[in-house]
This record gives structure tokens, sequence and C-alpha cells, in this order.
């Protein structure tokens, strides 16, 4: 199967791990989802026509807003500033979540902001509850393109670049699954670009 | 509100059209509209919403759906009898009907 190159065109893409991640809400209103790829017409259009409420929150925002210049790529290095960063982001109480759409911005943060972050989506989404969420292939750092992720329909997403920006974390299947190893079950889409779809069970 | 206008308060609101920097929640009974400049921190409540690119938002949208209201039943219907119309002549056609078939000029 030949890989299909990331470009800085505005493209569509077929997403199995959206459509999965949609046939988890679909089912039944008024939950609420995160969304942590910032606010677009478009996710806001398809997830209150489920009769959901969706909580909008620009994570790579608000993340360059506490990064300081002498902070390493990634994020605030003080616990302190880490804990403000997650207060943020992420002022739910334990379980409110009935589903996240994570995309890709967990790459773009350091080791010490990954971690706390993970184990806060942890504590704020209920038993059973689904993450939808997108890796760069890539092996090592380096600037990739930076998209908005819109969703088109339930199975498809409209990739908005918004430039580039470096990656911090890179990891492979396994390294996934470790990061995970709190949560129910990871499951990963293949796909014919250079984005690695997963789908994570609280 | 406009783009040099800071809000730290509640809105309430028919219709609520944002330019500026907005803390607070806000409460449409139409329509919400974020333009591309516009900041926002709070919840909204609105019966539709529509968001330019580049507007900042931080908060919880609810789309509340108008009801249909229940039509009460309809009273049965009586077979409406035909106007005679003599023979050859072809009834009148309403105007609106012809006007929206005009191609525009």
């Amino acid at each position: 199967m030949s890989e299909r190159p990331m470009t800085h065109e505005a493209q569509l893409k077929r997403s199995h791990g959206l459509s999965h991640f949609v046939s988890t809400i679909r089912d039944e209103a008024g939950l609420t989802i995160l969304d942590l790829g910032g606010i677009s017409q478009q996710n806001v259009n398809f997830v209150t026509s489920l009769g959901h409420r969706l909580y909008s929150e620009d994570f790579l925002r608000t993340l360059d807003s506490l990064t300081g210049p002498d902070d390493p790529p990634g994020g605030p290095a003080q616990s302190a500033e880490i804990g403000a960063f997650l207060q943020q982001c992420f002022d739910f109480g334990p379980g409110m979540l009935d589903g996240a759409l994570v995309w890709d911005v967990l790459q773009y943060i350091s080791r010490p902001v990954l971690l706390a972050a993970v184990d806060r989506l942890y504590e704020i989404l209920r038993p059973g509850a689904h993450m939808f969420l997108i890796f760069h292939t890539a092996e090592r750092p380096q600037p990739v393109p930076l998209y908005s992720y819109r969703i088109s329909d339930a199975e498809t997403l409209h990739l908005v670049p918004r430039g580039t920006r470096p990656i911090v974390q890179c990891f492979n299947n396994r390294g996934i699954e470790r990061l995970f190893e709190r949560f129910g079950a990871v499951k990963f889409f293949l796909t014919r670009d250079n984005l690695r779809e997963v789908i994570v069970k609280r | 509100m406009g783009p040099n206008g800071k809000v730290h308060a509640n809105v309430k609101a028919r219709e609520i059209i944002v330019l500026g920097t907005v803390h607070g929640n806000m409460e449409a009974g139409d329509k919400i509209e974020i333009r591309n400049e516009a900041k926002l921190v709070g919840d909204l409540r609105t019966a539709r919403i529509v968001i330019e690119d580049g507007a900042y938002f931080k908060g919880s949208i609810d789309v509340v759906r108008a009801e249909t209201p229940k039509a009460p039943p309809a009273p049965p219907q009586k077979p409406a009898p035909s106007p005679p119309v003599a023979s050859g002549v072809r009834p009148e056609t309403p105007k609106t009907a012809v006007a929206a078939a005009e191609p525009k000029s």
C-alpha cells in the first residue's frame, strides 16, 4: 500500500478512526464532548447535531500562551506551571466527559506535560468513554504540517493547514499502548497517509 | 460587541454578534455570531451559531433546537365542490405562480 505524502493544502480524508468514535456517541443524546483542536463551525455543527454539548479548547494556543522563552520545546517545565496549564485546559470534574476529540495535540508537548495531560484525561473521562487521537508517523522530532481537523461527516475529516510545528514526542504503536496503559483499550486504524489514527477507551 | 469592546458579564439577547473580547456566558434566543477577531471565554446557549475561522473560544456550546409545536388534529376534510367551469375556458392561474416561473432578465 503506497503512502500519501502530507501536504500543505486542505484535503479531505476518509477516517475510520473518526467513524468508530462517532459510533460510540451516536446512539445517546445529551453527552458532553471535549474538542481540543480549537473551535470550528464544522465540529460544532456535527457534535451539536447529535444532540450533545461541545466543550471547545484550543490546547496548543493555551500551551503557547503559558510557555516562556526559557522553557524547553513543548511547554512549561516547572510543575506549578504545568499544573496551571492543565487547570486551564481540563477544568472538568472527575468522569464529567463522555468523549474527547484529542487530535494530534499530544505530540507537541514535552514528556512531563504529556504524562500529566494523559493522567488528567483519565480522571475527567467517565469509564467507557472514548478518545479519538491522531499521531504523526515521524520517527524523530521534526516539523510536520499542522492541521485544523474538521469533521465533514461521520467518516470524513477536512484537514485545513495551519502552517508547520515541530513534534516533540514520537511514538510507535507500542509506545502509544504504554502511554495509555491505564486505559481500558487502545485500537489502531491503518491509514494511507502519514497519520496514525487511534481510539482509546477509558 | 465591537472589535475594541471588552465585556466581563453574562449576556442575554435575541441575537449576539461578537467582534471583541467577552468573559461571560451568553444566551441567545436566535443566533450567536463569533467573528474572526473575537475572543470569547464562557458557555454559550443558542438556537444557531456562526463561527468564523480565527476566532478564539473556550467554553461549552449548547445548541437548543426549536421544538416544533404540535399541530392540532386536522378536521375531517370534506370534498370541496368543484366550481363550474365553462367548456373551453381555462381556469385562471394565480399571478404569484406565474411570476415565480418567469426567468429573471
